[in-house]
C-alpha cells in the first residue's frame, strides 16, 4: 500500500484517492445488499456478509501493510499525515462504549451523562496544549521511553511499563467483550467463539503490520464507524422534525420530552405502577429483615392461599394462579433471600422519571451538590485520563513533524467530536419516540420494535403490564442503556441492512480501541522491557519479532481474561481513565514544563499517585472490596462522597505535590536532562541533540 | 527581646538591617526570642477559655466549657504548633531560595520566620477574650509584610520578587500542614476527643498552627536531612544556557507559554466553572436549556476551535521565531 520513495505529498493525494474509493465502494457495497434484502437475503446472511467483509478488509489492509521495519513497525514510518492521523486517533480512541454505549447512558442518565461526553471530548485540550507537539518533538517508540530518557534512567521507565500495562490491559480487556457481544449479536455464535473471532480480526493487522497496519486499518473502521453511526440518528431525525441534521434539530425535540416529562411526573396512571413497584419493594425488604423466620412464614401465606380457594371451589384459572405461585417460591431460605433482594431492587424504578435536560436533579440541596461535585470530579478524570492514555498519545509519534502532530489533534478532535455530539442528540431522539409512541400504546399492538427486542433479550428491554391495565406506562418499561443504538435502525423503520451496519459500526470501534491497546502493551514489553532494560544489544529483526510474539501472548490472555465475562467490565473501563490520569499525566506534563523536576520526585510522584487512586478504588467500590477483602463500612472510607469512578481526583493532585516537593529536596536534573527539556520545546534548533532513535 | 519585638513590629525596616548585621545564632533566637513570646497567645488563650469558654459557634449555640485538662492540652498544642509552623515556614524558605538565585541558607530562613511572626505573639495578648481570634486575620497580613522585609534585608529575594516569595513560601506551608494534619487525622492521632475539633477549627483560622505536637521532631529532622543533601547539589541547578538558546528563543517559549495558559483558563472556565454554575443556566436556548446545550455541543465546539486556533498560532510562531522544521 505504501511505497517508500514517494515524497510526503504524493504519499498524502495518493492516501486521499484510495480512502474516498474506499469509503465509495463502502457505500456501494451497502446499497446492494439493501437491495439483496429486497430481493429476499435473510437477515442471518446479511449479519454473515457483514462480518466477513468487514474483518475480511481490515485483514487485507493488515497483510498490505505488513512489516518488519522498526520504525515502521513501532511508529507506522512517521509519515502519517495529520488528517489521517486524526481519523486513525478518533477510531483508537472510540471505544465499543462510546459507540454503543454512550446514547443509552445519555438517554437513561439526562444531563449526568454529559460528563462522558465533555470529558471524553475536553481531555484533547490537554493533550494538544501539553504533550502532543512535545511528545512529538521527543521521536521515539512509546511513553516509557519518553519517561526513562527525561528521568535518568530504568527504574521510572519501569514504573511506566507497569502503569501502561495497568491501565491498557483492563481496558482492552473491555475491549475484547465488546467484539464478542457484536459478534455474538451478528452472527449468532455463542459468546467465547464471538471474542475469538474477533480476536483473529484485531491480530491480522496489528501481528503482521504493527503500528503501520493499524494505523490504516483504523482510517477505514472510522469511515465505517461513522458513517454507520450518522445514518440511522439522521433518519430519526426527519422522522421526528422532518430536518436531516439532528444536531440543529433536537432542541426542539427536547423541548417537547421536557413537556412530556412534566405529564408523565404527575400522570395518576404512572403513580400507580410507582406504588406498586414502592410496596413489592418495601414487602421484600421486610422479608428480608426477617429471614430466616419470614421464609416460613410467606411459604405458608402462599400455600394456604391456595387451600382458601380450593375450598371455597373459586374457578379454576384462580386456582391455577395460585398453585403457579406456590410453584415457583424459592424453594430455600438463601433462594428465597436472592430473589427478595432483587424485588428489593424495584424501589428504584418507583422513583418518578428524570428531567432529561435539568443539570444535576436532586431531592434535597445537599443531594444536588453532591451530584454536582461528582459531576465535575468525573469529566477532570476523564479529561486528565484522555490526555494520559499511552494509546492515544504513541498516536502522535507517527505524524511526520511537530506541526502536523498540533494539526493532528485538532483533526482528531474534530472527527471525535462528530460522533460525540450526535449521541446526546440521539438519546433525545429515542426518548421521544419511547415517551409518546411506546408509552399509552397498548400491550397487544407494541411498536414492532419494541415487541421483538424485548424477545430477543430481556435484560435490553422489558416491558411487564405491572397494574393490568393493557397499556404501556413508562413506569413499566425497562431498558437497558445499549439498546438505544442498536434499535435505532428498527425505531426509524429501517431495513435490517442498517442494522447490521450498526453492529459492524460497533465491531470497528471495539477492533480499533483493541488493536491499538495491544500494540501499545506488546511494545512496552518488548521494546522498554526487553530492548531498553534487558537486552539493549538486540537486533532489530530480533526486537520486531519479540513484539509480534508477545502481542499474541497477551491477545490470548486478554481474550482468557474476556471470556471469563469478568463482573464489573463498565467500572473496568473507567477505572482505566483514572489510572492512566494519576500515574503518567503529573510526571510527563512536569517533565516538559519544569526543568527541575528530578528522578526521584518523578518517580514517587507516579507511585503515590497510582497508589492513592488504587488505594480508594479498593476500599470504596464493591466489586472491588470484595476482592482485596474490605471490610470495613464504604461510608467510612469515602472521601469528600467522591465516587470511586473518579479515584484519580485524589491521585492527580497528590502526584503533582509529591513530585514537586520530592524535586525540590533532590538534586536538579543534569545538565543532559535541561537540554533535553529544551530539545522537546523548540520544534527546531540549531546544534540540536537527536532523539528519534529510529 | 521585647524592645525588639517592638521594633520589628513597628519600625520593620531598621529593625531587619540590625538583625542582618547582628547575623543572630539560630539557637539564641529559639531560646531568647520563640519559645517566651509564643508562651503570650497560648497562655492568654488559655485563660480565656477558662473565663470565657470556647466562644467560636454558631448564633444562638450554648458557649462550649471545657474542662481544665482540656485547657491545657489546648495551650500546649497552640504553643508547640506555632513554634512548629514558624520551623515549616522557615523550611518553606529556604527550600524555594534557589528559585530566587539565593543559597539555602537555613539560618537566615530561621530568622526571618521567628522574628517576622512576631506580631501574631505580641498581638496574642488579645485571645483573653476568645472571639478577637478573627482579628488576628489582620495581624496576619502584617507577618506577610514583615516576611518580605525580611527576605529583602537578608538577600533571600530582589525587592520585586519578595511578594511572590512569600506567597508561594506560605502556600507550600498550608499544603504541608494540611498534608501533615490529614495524615495525622487518618492515623487517629488527632480525633481523640471532641474538644479537639474545636481547637483544631480556631488553629486553622489562626493559619499557622496548623500542626499538632507530633510530627514536629520528625519534621525537623527531616529538613536536617534535606539540607545536607541539597547543599552539594546546588552547583547543578544555576543556569539554563545550553545548545543555542537566545532571547529571542525564551520569548518564543513565553510566549507559549502564555497561549496556552489563556486557552487552558477557557478550557477551565467552559468546562467547570459553566458545570459548576449549570443550574443557573436552565433559561431556554432554541429549546434546549443553556446549560444542556453547552454541555452537549456548546463546549465541544469551543474545545475544536481552541486547539484549531493553538495549532494556528503555534504553526506561525515556529516561522517567526525561526525554529519551525524544515520540509522533510
Amino acid at each position: 500500500m505504501i511505497v517508500a520513495t514517494q515524497t510526503q505529498d504524493q504519499f498524502k493525494s495518493m492516501l486521499k484517492k484510495v480512502y474516498t474509493w474506499y469509503t465509495g465502494g463502502f457505500v456501494v457495497f451497502i446499497i446492494a445488499l439493501a437491495i439483496l434484502e429486497q430481493f429476499g437475503l435473510t437477515r442471518q446472511w446479511i449479519g454473515y456478509i457483514f462480518l466477513l467483509a468487514t474483518v475480511g478488509l481490515y485483514a487485507g489492509i493488515g497483510i498490505m501493510s505488513r512489516t518488519a521495519d522498526i520504525a515502521e513497525y513501532y511508529v507506522a514510518g512517521r509519515r502519517v499525515p495529520a488528517l489521517f492521523n486524526g481519523m486513525a486517533t478518533g477510531a483508537d480512541w472510540m471505544s465499543a462504549a462510546s459507540f454503543i454505549g454512550m446514547a443509552g447512558t445519555l438517554y437513561l442518565t439526562g444531563y449526568n451523562g454529559l460528563a462522558f461526553v465533555m470529558g471524553w471530548t475536553g481531555g484533547y485540550c490537554l493533550v494538544a496544549f501539553l504533550l502532543a507537539p512535545y511528545l512529538r518533538k521527543f521521536g521515539q517508540f512509546t511513553i516509557p521511553d519518553f519517561l526513562g530518557a527525561r528521568y535518568g534512567g530504568n527504574i521510572a521507565r519501569f514504573v511506566g511499563i507497569c502503569c501502561a500495562i495497568l491501565c491498557s490491559f483492563t481496558y482492552v480487556v473491555a475491549q475484547i467483550y465488546g467484539v464478542g457481544l457484536v459478534t455474538t449479536r451478528l452472527t449468532g455464535v455463542a459468546f467465547e467463539l464471538g471474542i475469538f473471532l474477533g480476536l483473529g480480526g484485531i491480530l491480522v493487522c496489528s501481528f503482521l503490520g504493527g503500528m503501520r497496519a493499524v494505523t490504516w486499518t483504523q482510517v477505514a473502521q472510522y469511515i465505517v464507524l461513522i458513517v454507520a453511526y450518522m445514518i440511522p440518528v439522521i433518519w430519526l431525525s426527519v422522522k421526528h422534525t422532518g430536518f436531516p441534521i439532528p444536531q440543529l434539530a433536537y432542541g426542539k425535540v427536547l423541548e417537547k420530552v421536557t413537556e412530556r416529562e412534566a405529564q408523565l411526573i404527575k400522570d395518576p396512571k404512572e403513580l400507580e405502577v410507582r406504588k406498586i413497584f414502592a410496596d413489592r419493594a418495601a414487602a421484600a425488604t421486610a422479608n428480608l429483615k426477617g429471614l430466616p423466620g419470614s421464609f416460613d412464614a410467606e411459604k405458608g401465606k402462599v400455600a394456604k392461599a391456595l387451600e382458601d380457594l380450593k375450598a371455597n371451589n373459586a374457578p379454576a384459572e384462580q386456582i391455577a394462579s395460585a398453585q403457579t405461585a406456590l410453584d415457583k417460591f424459592p424453594k430455600s431460605a438463601d433462594e428465597a433471600k436472592a430473589a427478595w433482594t432483587r424485588e428489593a431492587g424495584l424501589a428504584a424504578r418507583a422513583a418518578p422519571p428524570l428531567r432529561h435536560a435539568e443539570a444535576f436533579p436532586g431531592p434535597t440541596e445537599k443531594a444536588r451538590d453532591i451530584s454536582r461535585k461528582n459531576f465535575l470530579a468525573l469529566i477532570f478524570c476523564l479529561m486528565v485520563g484522555t490526555a494520559a492514555l499511552p494509546h492515544i498519545l504513541m498516536r502522535y509519534y507517527t505524524t511526520p513533524s511537530v506541526k502536523e502532530a498540533r494539526e493532528s489533534v485538532t483533526w482528531s478532535l474534530f472527527f471525535i467530536f462528530l460522533l460525540y455530539f450526535t449521541a446526546p442528540a440521539l438519546g433525545v431522539l429515542a426518548k421521544f419516540d419511547v415517551y409518546t409512541l411506546l408509552v399509552g400504546s397498548e400491550f397487544a399492538k407494541l411498536p414492532g420494535w419494541a415487541a421483538s427486542w424485548s424477545k430477543v433479550d430481556p435484560g435490553l428491554l422489558s416491558i411487564v403490564d405491572v397494574n393490568r391495565d393493557g397499556i404501556v406506562q413508562l413506569a413499566e418499561i425497562a431498558l437497558g442503556g445499549d439498546i438505544i443504538v442498536l434499535a435505532t435502525p428498527e425505531i426509524a423503520g429501517l431495513p435490517y441492512v442498517i442494522s447490521g451496519l450498526v453492529a459492524a459500526g460497533g465491531l470497528a470501534a471495539a477492533l480499533s480501541t483493541a488493536d491499538g491497546l495491544l500494540l501499545t502493551i506488546a511494545n512496552a514489553l518488548s521494546h522498554d522491557l526487553y530492548y531498553k532494560m534487558i537486552d539493549p544489544h538486540a537486533s532489530t529483526q530480533r526486537r520486531v519479532t519479540l513484539s509480534k510474539i508477545l502481542l499474541l501472548v497477551v491477545a490470548l490472555c486478554a481474550a482468557y481474561v474476556a471470556s471469563q465475562k469478568p463482573a464489573d467490565i463498565l467500572f473496568l473501563v473507567s477505572a482505566a481513565f483514572s489510572f492512566a490520569a494519576a500515574a503518567f499525566f503529573p510526571a510527563l506534563v512536569l517533565g516538559i514544563f519544569w526543568k527541575r523536576a528530578s528522578k526521584w520526585g518523578a518517580i514517587l510522584g507516579m507511585i503515590a499517585g497510582i497508589g492513592v487512586t488504587v488505594y480508594y478504588m479498593a476500599t470504596t467500590q464493591p466489586w472491588l472490596r470484595g476482592m482485596f477483602g474490605v471490610t470495613t463500612p464504604i461510608a467510612d472510607a469515602i472521601w469528600w462522597d467522591i465516587l470511586p469512578i473518579s479515584a484519580a481526583t485524589f491521585g492527580v493532585p497528590l502526584g503533582f505535590i509529591v513530585i514537586i516537593v520530592v524535586s525540590l529536596l533532590t538534586p536538579a536534573p543534569e545538565k543532559e536532562v535541561q537540554e533535553l527539556v529544551d530539545h522537546v520545546r523548540y520544534p527546531h534548533l540549531r546544534g540540536d541533540i537527536d532523539t528519534t532513535g529510529t | 527581646m521585647l524592645r525588639r519585638a517592638f521594633a520589628v513590629t513597628f519600625a520593620p525596616r531598621r529593625e531587619w538591617e540590625a538583625i542582618a548585621r547582628e547575623r543572630p545564632d539560630a539557637l539564641a533566637v529559639l531560646v531568647r526570642y520563640v519559645l517566651p513570646l509564643a508562651a503570650i497567645p497560648a497562655v492568654a488563650w488559655m485563660l480565656g477559655l477558662a473565663v470565657f469558654g470556647l466562644e467560636l459557634v454558631g448564633p444562638g449555640e450554648p458557649i462550649a466549657r471545657l474542662g481544665p485538662a482540656a485547657i491545657l492540652r489546648t495551650g500546649l498544642a497552640a504553643y508547640l504548633g506555632s513554634i512548629l509552623s514558624v520551623a515549616l515556614l522557615a523550611g518553606a524558605f529556604a527550600l524555594i531560595a534557589p528559585m530566587y538565585g539565593a543559597g539555602r541558607n537555613w539560618r537566615g530562613a530561621w530568622t526571618v520566620a521567628a522574628f517576622g511572626t512576631t506580631p501574631v505573639w505580641l498581638f496574642g495578648v488579645v485571645l483573653v477574650k476568645p472571639v478577637l481570634i478573627v482579628a488576628m486575620l489582620a495581624v496576619l497580613l502584617h507577618c506577610a509584610y514583615l516576611y518580605h522585609d525580611g527576605l529583602c534585608a537578608l538577600r533571600f529575594a530582589r525587592e520585586g520578587e519578595a511578594p511572590e516569595y512569600v506567597a508561594i513560601a506560605l502556600v507550600l506551608l498550608l499544603a504541608a500542614s494540611t498534608l501533615v494534619g490529614g495524615l495525622l487525622s487518618s492515623l487517629g492521632v488527632l480525633s481523640r476527643s471532641n474538644s479537639r475539633t474545636g481547637v483544631a477549627g480556631t488553629r486553622a483560622r489562626k493559619g499557622h498552627v496548623r500542626l499538632p505536637l507530633y510530627p514536629a521532631r520528625n519534621k525537623s529532622r527531616k529538613t536536617k536531612r534535606k539540607e545536607a543533601r541539597t547543599t552539594g547539589s546546588r552547583s547543578t541547578s544555576g543556569t539554563e544556557d545550553f545548545m543555542e538558546l537566545s532571547a529571542k528563543h525564551r520569548e518564543y517559549w513565553r510566549k507559549n507559554l502564555t497561549v496556552t495558559l489563556i486557552l487552558l483558563v477557557i478550557w477551565f472556565v467552559v468546562t467547570f466553572v459553566v458545570g459548576y454554575i449549570a443550574r443557573d443556566l436552565q433559561f431556554n436556548f432554541f429549546g434546549w436549556t443553556f446549560a444542556f446545550w453547552m454541555g452537549a455541543q456548546g463546549s465541544l465546539a469551543i474545545y475544536v476551535i481552541i486547539i484549531w486556533f493553538y495549532a494556528r498560532y503555534m504553526n506561525q510562531l515556529d516561522q517567526q521565531y525561526d525554529v519551525a522544521e524544515g520540509e522533510e
